[in-house]
């Protein structure tokens, strides 16, 4: 099936390709004026035609036209737009260097802003947001700083896993389903200090990309979103440092160039300190967090560039010396950008990520381990046949060793036996093709398939049970219980104990009514080999990643939407409307009491079921003038069910669906930015949501003088309301206009009218008196973790 | 390896360094009324094990501060050999024999008729190793600083095994049972299998004179994940990284109407017990 489906493809491109055979191109790379990092997304447009072309990831274009003379304009949000007169007889070569609009000619700005809004109402791409490092230095200030995984919870269908927790949900779908990638390297744990900071170090940042749906065929396993982050290449033209000093935090990013308009290189840290307040409150508890960005480009010639990156993050706690806790990702990825002719572009990448989480029990006298080493090759190309059609097509190959823990000793007298939980190995190859086609001038679609396939190795051995059950219905209680092994299989590294293939089409079209106005519609399969162990409503560090297998079926998730987008008041206003249906199957759930610590029978704690969403999301924008912002809307619905495997069981939850931890019904947020005058700059956040589904006990008994709960269904219960609001105000003193110093205070207030909002609801007995039989008087209690909190930080630039 | 797992969540209790606590009113429902059972045989190591009592109740809406005491109950537990034993109601709700018949191995069945209605389980007794020492250091433990307790007991090689361990402070005082702190852990020795096993009780308000009773029991797997669920579903939810709750039903069946199950549980467990004053 695969093979056909490429011969066909080749085909057709070929046959395209003679067609259009009379056309020459115009092609090269699109780079900012003062720092020489490359621009994606820059509309490359032909005047007075509906035609043109956008820079890829590597800011490159190529746009083919019968012979002839065009006038051609590059532009690009925050850049003053570039108009080039072009006689084309023959493939010309074009590199263009975009300037910063600093005279803020209000006109240029608007129109590049049109463009851009222009673009987006044409393309077939939905469900995406984009950030640009522009947009990123104006995103909203959280804790004093720009944090990118706090914007993006701003946006419809996107919201947090909590207050004080790690990861992100989107359109309903669980953390783990997330495909979050740092210069194409995937990031497994994305926040420091559970939550309060995001691993993305803003002054290090290029762009991102997030994908809720229509998700491009090039990437693939996680079903519910991808977050693209590409660092910055370093400024190639001069050197410059950066940096920000906070209360909780500081950091600094020096970048320049290593060999003028060739090679450069950035390196970006941050480093937070509050274990010095910490100590001097006389707390034994230490809690502390780093993060390093690096990243060195050279460019070999015209057609071919290297670029080496790294990033290295680590955030740890003690408790007073007798446990400590690390966890972190490493990660390397040498790039080669590589020109074959002027239309095809190529990036093959070699990427090594490693995340890993270790706990320390000095007094017990051991140490767990736990990682997940990753290589990864990427080979994708982007085929700009003409300005009608370009192919992206890839293949993909991972391999995984999970290694999901390990007890070592570090004193010898202590009574614990070392162990190692079995090392886990996986291969996931896949390949993908997808084409890009403006079918006619109001038509455009994109259509592509992806094929992945994920081979479980062996290496290792594994329990076998009876009837292939590892876990077993017990009727008589109405309860799933781990099964005894019943014997072992032991395999090869070399042999394959259970392979997955699956198909993975994808399709995006968009339709234009007018030049304001177009629908969209996707529909998008993904497969998802890899799952979270996790039974708690968020993440936590020390969940384990476990592959697919014998007794784990991959995830399979189908998801369809449709929306309207239309720009108002010459582009000034952007309205977007989205409704999206989304299935999962083979979504984990878990046995009742599972014990998912330290377990090396995974299976026997684990029961297949689905989870589904749905829901209508509005993004209300105001793109330009002194006030930008948006307003965001979201209703939604997300559910799961675990039903019996056999008539006579019973499923979780009585086998009906329940809300997933992640369902908010309501979720509005308000976001804007205000330039008050040259020095000032004001912004504000509002968020209200739903509470998180939970559940409140409907009665009780006692055990033993130990008071019971009793509990009606799964997740029935909610959380009062969240609400929020931020606040920032941004100063860049005028004695920064004549001088290479350039510094701006930024002040922020996190939820400002101090909303206790209800990180939980607990019960607890009012007095302690067990020993009369009584059971006490039940109170219930609600923890919130983050009063108001502000913010100072201090930014400087030369 | 308990203490694991009771650290890790020390870990995430960091993070509400700054969290704030109010008390709050929500309205509750109320679920259907159950029978709850808990009829724990406990035979102590040289005795004779003949007492044994069996405790009734039923389940109340969560706000009640008040047992509901289940009585006039008839309940029996006969053994293999089809002796039975009736225990009596003493008090509203407690029913006692002074005629049991401990044996190892030998499998029990407990019978419950309860407003017409029959509950019923199966189990079998469990044996314990004896206990090798009780000692008292302040070095050792968490911290360097406060006392504990610690107990020894070799664990019976070649078979899996499940200990549930109670550290009694100050239990007897003046003759009278006292409220009194306990510290209750279950241990699985799937990690030291045959080796010698310790566990401590650790206390900064451990003070010189203190009585405490060290019990260790030898129970089931069934048993010991029961009293694992329990405590969770008991245990206050620390916020977003709570586990779902779950109705935990124990090992007993209503064999009348089976929709109206019981909780609680039936278990017969040996225990062994030494005394340490703290000196």
């Amino acid at each position: 099936m695969n093979q056909k489906t490429n011969v066909l493809l080749l085909l057709l491109l070929v046959s395209i390709s003679t067609i259009y055979s009379q056309e020459s191109s115009i092609s090269g790379k699109i780079t900012d004026q003062k720092t020489g990092e490359t621009l994606f997304g820059v509309n490359v447009i032909v005047k007075g035609q509906n035609q043109g072309a956008i820079s890829n990831d590597y800011g490159f274009y190529s746009l083919s036209l019968p012979k002839g003379s065009y006038t051609i304009l590059y532009s690009y949000l925050g850049y003053a737009t570039i108009e080039q007169q072009i006689t084309l007889d023959t493939n010309l070569t074009q590199n263009i260097e975009l300037g910063e609009n600093l005279e803020k000619l209000d006109q240029v700005v608007v129109s590049a802003a049109a463009n851009r809004a222009r673009e987006k109402i044409k393309s077939s791409q939905m469900s995406v947001t984009t950030l640009s490092a522009n947009t990123i230095k104006k995103a909203p200030v959280v804790l004093g700083e720009v944090d990118i995984l706090k914007t993006i919870t701003l946006l419809p269908g996107v919201t947090s896993a909590g207050e004080g927790a790690s990861g992100f949900n989107v359109r309903g779908g669980a953390a783990d389903q997330n495909l979050v990638l740092l210069d194409e390297v995937t990031i497994y744990n994305t926040s420091h200090l559970f939550g309060f900071f995001s691993v993305f170090n803003a002054d290090a940042i290029k762009d991102i990309k997030l994908y809720k749906g229509g998700i491009p065929a090039k990437f693939g396993g996680r079903v519910s979103s991808v977050l693209d982050v590409h660092q910055k290449d370093g400024n190639s033209k001069e050197f410059h440092v950066n940096g920000g000093i906070g209360l909780i935090s500081s950091r600094l990013m020096v970048e320049g160039p290593i060999k003028k308009d060739k090679a450069s290189f950035l390196v970006a840290g941050r480093s937070s300190y509050v274990n010095l307040f910490l100590k001097l409150a006389g707390e034994k508890n230490t809690v502390s967090f780093y993060d390093l960005n690096t990243k060195v480009s050279y460019e070999l010639n015209e057609n071919n560039k290297l670029f080496l990156s790294g990033y290295f993050g680590k955030d740890s706690f003690g408790l007073d010396k007798t446990l400590s806790s690390t966890y972190g990702n490493t990660s390397f990825n040498l790039r080669w950008n590589h020109l074959f002719g002027k239309k095809l572009f190529s990036n093959l990448s070699f990427i090594y990520s490693k995340y890993d989480y270790n706990l320390g029990f000095e007094k017990a006298g051991f140490d767990w381990i736990s990682d997940i080493n990753n290589f990864n090759l990427k080979y994708d190309f982007d085929y700009f046949l003409n300005s009608k059609f370009k192919l992206n097509f890839g293949i993909n190959a991972n391999s995984y060793v999970f290694n999901p823990g390990e007890i070592k000793k570090t004193k010898e007298d202590n009574s614990f036996n070392e162990e190692k939980l079995d090392q886990k190995r996986a291969y996931e190859p896949s390949v993908y093709v997808e084409a890009e086609q403006n079918v006619t001038d109001k038509l455009t679609l994109r259509y592509g398939l992806r094929v992945s396939s994920f081979f479980r190795m062996g290496g290792q051995t594994f329990n076998t049970y009876a009837n292939d059950l590892p876990v077993i219905y017990n009727a008589d209680f109405d309860i799933y219980q781990s099964a005894k092994p019943n014997g072992e299989e032991s395999f090869d590294e070399g042999d394959v104990i259970e392979s997955f293939v699956g198909l993975e089409p994808r399709a995006s079209l968009s339709y234009l009514l007018n030049e304001k106005t177009s629908i969209k519609a996707s529909y998008q399969r993904i497969n998802q080999y890899l799952h979270l162990i996790s039974n708690t409503n968020a993440p936590t560090p020390l969940d384990i990643w476990a592959p697919s297998g014998k007794f784990i079926e991959p995830q399979t998730s189908d998801q369809y939407a449709v929306g309207f987008f239309r720009n108002f008041n010459s582009e000034k206003y952007s309205l977007e409307v989205e409704t999206y249906y989304k299935t999962v199957d083979n979504r984990l759930d878990y046995i009742d009491g599972a014990n998912l610590i330290a377990n090396n029978d995974l299976e026997t704690e684990i029961l297949s079921g689905e989870s589904r969403a749905y829901g209508l999301e509005v993004l209300l924008r105001k793109n330009t003038g002194k006030f930008t912002g948006w307003l965001s809307y979201t209703l939604s619905k997300s559910e799961q069910r675990v039903e019996g495997r056999t008539p006579i069981e019973t499923g979780i939850n009585n086998g009906e669906w329940y809300n997933t931890p992640y369902d908010r019904t309501h979720d509005f947020s308000l976001t804007g930015n205000y330039e008050l005058t040259d020095r000032w700059t004001i912004g504000a956040n509002f968020i209200y949501q739903t509470g998180r589904p939970t559940n409140y006990p409907s009665g009780q008994y006692q055990i033993e003088d130990v008071t019971v709960p009793v509990f009606t269904t799964r997740n029935v219960e909610r959380l009062p309301a969240y609400h929020r609001l931020d606040l920032s105000a941004t100063l860049t003193p005028r004695k920064n206009k004549d001088r290479k110093w350039q510094s701006q205070w930024v002040f922020g207030v996190y939820n400002a009218y101090a909303r206790k909002n209800a990180a939980s609801i607990t019960f607890r007995e009012v007095t302690g008196d067990t020993n009369t039989g009584a059971l006490g008087a039940n109170e219930a209690v609600k923890t919130s973790i983050f009063g108001i909190m502000p913010a100072i930080n201090y930014n400087f630039k030369f | 390896m308990p203490k694991f797992i009771f650290s890790i969540s020390a870990i995430i209790l960091i993070l509400l360094f700054s969290s704030c606590e109010t008390v709050v009113d929500i309205d509750l429902e109320t679920s259907q009324e159950r029978l709850v059972v808990e009829a724990f045989i406990k035979w102590e190591k040289g005795t004779a094990g003949n007492e044994q009592l069996i405790k009734l109740q039923k389940t109340t809406s969560f706000f009640d501060g008040e047992i509901i005491p289940a009585t006039g109950t008839q309940v029996t537990i006969s053994n293999e050999n089809g002796t039975t034993f009736t225990f009596s109601e003493t008090d509203p709700g407690f029913y006692e024999t002074t005629t049991f018949v401990p044996e190892f191995g030998a499998s029990y069945t407990l019978s419950i008729n309860y407003n017409n209605e029959v509950y019923e389980s199966t189990e079998t007794f469990f044996p314990v190793p004896e206990i090798d020492e009780v000692t008292q250091s302040i070095d050792e433990g968490f911290s360097t600083e406060d006392p504990e307790v610690n107990v020894f007991f070799t664990d019976f090689a070649g078979t899996e095994d499940f200990y549930r361990i109670f550290f009694f402070q100050n239990r007897i005082i003046d003759g009278v049972e006292e409220p009194f702190d306990m510290e209750n852990f279950t241990y699985d020795d799937s990690f030291e299998d045959g080796s010698q096993l310790s566990d401590f009780f650790e206390s900064e308000l451990i003070e010189i004179g203190d009585i405490f009773n060290v019990e260790v029991y030898g129970i089931s797997e069934a048993f010991n994940n029961y009293i694992y669920l329990i405590r969770t579903q008991a245990d206050a939810d620390i916020g977003p990284f709570a586990t779902p709750p779950v109705n935990v039903k124990g090992n007993l069946k209503n064999i009348t109407t089976e929709a109206n199950y019981p909780y609680g549980y039936f278990s017969l467990m040996e225990f062994d017990s030494e005394t340490l004053i703290f000196q």
